[in-house]
């Protein structure tokens, strides 16, 4: 195998997104439901996703151009969509914390 | 020992000292059971009424050997004023409020009203944080109806 700059980069941001995925499954038995609750499904299932995805960059080099800078782009709007829903959940705790 | 059904039992210093503590001197079943002992309800009731504390005489037994709970007999150590004691008895249906409205997800709700200072002002307090609570991480349909309730238990 050949351990050049990029694969480390993808050994450390599966390694981060596995770390993350250990965070979000083992605070949900902490938060039944409520405002959090129902988000942080969503988010569980979004990590998921990324750790999948992050799991198949190691082979990126095997799939076709037109089929990476597919995934890629849907890549690229999971994270905006994950950012969004956790900026909001934040911007909602604070609301909720100062009323 | 056995206690009579309608033994009164009050709370010694040790063991409001304990209750204020937050300690892990006693076990948590120990503490509900400690929170409910008001110096005025007979064992009986209490066992009937405070459902969420297990095998209260048992308990209740444990907590005269430790010297935390006195009958009547010895009543000379009572620490509480009966402010105090309503005190209590709102934190107890404030606790069975929550029990009924959130099931199992109403430990740490009950976990912050028994730590709550023995005062209306501060219990309201509690009232409002705990909704929050609910509200973020338990339901947010049931957060409002915990707070009404709430309120309507403290007389607001």
């Amino acid at each position: 195998m050949n351990l050049d700059i990029t694969t480390l980069l993808n050994l450390f941001a599966i390694l981060i997104m596995f770390y993350c995925l250990y965070l979000v499954l083992s605070l949900k038995s902490s938060i039944p439901g409520g405002m959090i609750g129902k988000r942080w499904n969503f988010l569980t299932m979004l990590v998921v996703l990324f750790s999948i995805g992050y799991l198949a960059t190691p082979f990126f080099d095997r799939i076709p151009a037109e089929t990476l800078r597919l995934v890629v782009s849907a890549i690229f709007v999971f994270g905006a969509i994950y950012v969004v829903v956790t900026v909001r959940l934040i911007y909602n705790i604070i609301r909720e914390l100062t009323e | 020992m056995t206690l009579r059904a309608d033994l009164v039992l009050f709370r010694t210093q040790k063991g409001e000292d304990i209750l204020l503590s937050h300690g892990r001197e006693i076990s948590t079943n120990q503490r509900r059971a400690l929170l409910v002992v008001n110096g005025k309800t007979g064992i009986a009731e209490l066992a009937k009424t405070a459902f969420w504390v297990t095998d209260m005489t048992v308990t209740l037994q444990e907590l005269l050997a430790l010297g935390l709970v006195s009958d009547s007999s010895s009543a000379s150590d009572i620490p509480g004023s009966p402010a105090s004691a309503a005190s209590q008895m709102t934190k107890v249906r404030l606790a069975a409020l929550a029990r009924e409205l959130l099931g199992d997800s109403a430990e740490r709700i009950i976990k912050k009203v028994e730590e709550a200072e023995d005062t209306p002002e501060a219990l309201e307090q509690v009232l409002a944080g705990c909704k929050k609570l609910i509200k973020l991480t338990i339901s947010e349909e049931m957060a409002d109806t915990f707070l009404q309730r709430g309120l309507k238990l403290l007389g607001k």
